[in-house]
């Protein structure tokens, strides 16, 4: 079973429930926020090995160019000789009428796999440039095949997301109480609603809210705050293991 | 779609494609190339459709389909089967003909 | 306005910042647009956003397959038939040059919409980006609202969370930067990765730490790392009603044009 964790807003708590629920269900974790991974900064990880380089491709102009900023005209981005703008799609090497563009490839970083010893949690997580191009093909690579996972999205609805979205069994929708997160929130579940899949949808950091259409309610904890502060997997997986147990039995086939 | 040896779990990543001609329990292996697509990062599911197209085939076998791959399929009237990654991928050929496989 | 990790408090702090300036506030968040929701505004205005794209006319198309030689992004597929995923066209126009029979021609791909609205307490205008729900093209939308807002003098700019793409697009297209984050070790994380591309981006900047007082020991570690003038912002009850926060949001704009200038 693979399962997308999202929310639509950012800081709604969507990488601490992922790595309590990937504990739970002694599934590995993997970090989809290719720009700005953060499960690193909640946990001790030791690396164990490279699943796979990240490569990316950028387009300059080379001595054939005779000026005509054909490449520019069918460049969405303006990006010919910006590696960081450009995402490698190729349009203007084949707009440009001297064949003068040339497409080179230069490596962004890798895929990496590692080990939190205290959890005994395997984590896939990206380390590149966070200008990456293709975030939803290094999502989906990040993806194991044949392993349960729990797939930690970013803030947004963009592509790393639907990547996740597309390769999902069951989603877990998070949201906070506060009207911007309940707005995003909304967005993300028509989203998921889109892929067919069926929602555990969490209410979290909940004061005396209305709690009706939320299968979970997580109070607001002090504890978790401390132990992302303390940086304790430990603390943090304890604090939130009632919450990601109940979601855990409301997934199908309980995970 | 061929990984290895058998059947490949992945549609439009698989790295060979083989082409087989089947007339009643004769099954000709044709054609077998590398897939152009498996290494490209956007839109491998499209591309892998349109050479397809051009091979003129009328089915395809593999584990399973991205959503942009099956729709594609369907407007070139190229039938989707799924077989188990791993099976015999002449068997498969076979099966697909006879319509003995489920459609993704 | 930037923040790279998510829910920092960055739109809070983008609604002060709107009060203070009045300016002509561009929320490029699109798919997760609600900087509307922290300000007292009312809609006056909406826009559909689209991509040109190619539409086929089937009596002229002999699937010659030039069209789906040219489209980088696998669109265009022409087989048996001539089939486009109008989800999966980026607008590049290639197709249509390509077409020896003049068999295509150019049509609307509706990718979201722009809303217009005016804000009560400023009279100023807040644009706002929403993404069609499952529309992967966001960079389209954000770079749709750079290109319709540029020859304007003042514009507050609210980015999207991250550090890719899109918000170098942002910041390529901006005089100066203020960066929200807090002191907890993801923020921080997720802030350095960002300096980075604002230094590529060579966007002046200044830094401002939202809830300073969650951890002193994080905030002083924000302090050491970063080479700008910081602010240290407080924990309130209303952040939205906040004296308090509003005054060193103002603190902070000073700071950042004495930086930018």
């Amino acid at each position: 079973m693979r399962i997308a964790v999202l929310g639509g807003k950012g800081g709604v708590g969507k990488t601490v429930l992922s790595i309590a629920l990937a504990s739970e269900l002694g599934a590995v974790l993997v970090d989809a926020d290719v720009t700005e991974p953060d499960t690193p900064a909640y946990l001790n990880l030791e690396r164990e090995r490279d699943v796979t380089e990240v490569r990316a491709r950028y387009a300059v102009r080379t001595d054939g160019c005779a000026g005509c900023e054909r490449c520019l005209e069918v460049c969405p981005w303006r990006a010919v000789d910006d590696p960081i703008a450009c995402d490698g799609c190729g349009a203007c090497a084949i707009a440009c009428p001297e064949d003068a563009i040339e497409l080179r490839e230069t490596e962004l970083g890798r895929i990496a796999e590692s080990r939190e010893p205290e959890l005994g949690l395997r984590v896939v997580h990206p380390e590149t440039e966070p200008w990456a191009p293709e975030l939803a093909d290094i999502v989906h690579r990040m993806i194991p095949e044949d392993e349960d996972c729990v797939i930690d999205c970013p803030a947004g609805l963009g592509c790393p997301v639907i990547a996740a979205l597309s390769a999902a069994d069951a989603a877990v929708l998070v949201t906070s109480p506060d009207p911007a997160a309940l707005h995003d929130y909304r967005r993300a579940e028509a989203l998921t609603r889109e892929f067919g899949l069926p929602a555990v949808r969490v209410l979290n950091r909940a004061g005396s809210d209305e709690r009706e259409g939320f299968d979970v309610v997580i109070p607001e904890d002090e504890r978790v705050l401390r132990a992302a502060l303390d940086r304790d997997p430990g603390g943090l997986v304890h604090a939130l293991r009632e919450p990601a147990r109940r979601v855990a039995e409301l997934l199908p086939d309980g995970g | 779609m061929v990984e290895g040896d058998g059947v490949s779990a992945r549609f439009a990543r698989a790295p060979e494609i083989r082409v087989y001609e089947v007339e009643g329990d004769e099954v000709e292996l044709v054609e077998s190339r590398e897939n152009p697509a498996a290494g490209l990062p956007r839109g491998a599911g499209r591309q892998i459709v349109g050479v397809l197209a051009q091979l003129d085939v009328d089915a395809t076998v593999a584990g399973r389909y991205g959503p942009n791959a099956l729709q594609g399929l369907k407007a070139q009237g190229i039938k989707a089967y799924i077989a188990e990654p791993g099976t015999d991928p002449e068997e498969a050929a076979l099966k697909a003909a006879r319509g003995e496989l489920p459609e993704g | 306005m930037t923040g790279g990790k998510g829910g920092v408090g960055k739109t809070t702090i983008a609604a002060h910042a709107h009060r203070l300036l009045g300016w002509t506030t561009v929320d490029l968040d699109v798919t997760t647009p609600n900087l509307h929701l922290y300000l007292d505004c009312e809609e006056e205005a909406r826009s559909r956003v689209c991509l040109i794209g190619p539409e086929v006319d089937p009596d002229r198309c002999t699937l010659c397959g030039e069209c789906a030689r040219v489209c980088h992004s696998g669109a265009v597929i022409v087989g048996r038939s001539w089939d486009l995923d109008p989800g999966l066209c980026h607008g590049c126009g290639l197709c249509l040059d390509a077409c020896p029979r003049d068999a295509l021609t150019p049509r609307e791909i509706e990718i979201g919409e722009v809303r217009e609205y005016r804000v009560r307490e400023t009279g100023a205008r807040l644009l706002s980006g929403r993404l069609n729900v499952g529309d992967r093209r966001s960079r389209h939308l954000v770079r749709h609202l750079l290109d319709h807002t540029e020859d304007r003098p003042r514009l507050l700019l609210d980015t999207p969370a991250g550090a890719g793409k899109e918000v170098y697009d942002v910041l390529r297209a901006v005089d100066a930067a203020l960066v929200v984050t807090q002191p907890t070790p993801a923020a921080l994380r997720d802030l350095r990765r960002l300096l980075r591309v604002i230094r590529v981006a060579r966007v002046p900047h200044v830094v401002l730490i939202n809830q300073a007082d969650l951890s002193e020991r994080w905030t002083r570690r924000v302090e050491r790392e970063v080479e700008v003038p910081t602010w240290r912002a407080p924990r309130v009850d209303d952040p939205l009603g906040s004296d308090e926060l509003r005054d060193v949001v103002r603190e902070a704009l000073d700071g950042l044009r004495e930086e930018a200038a």
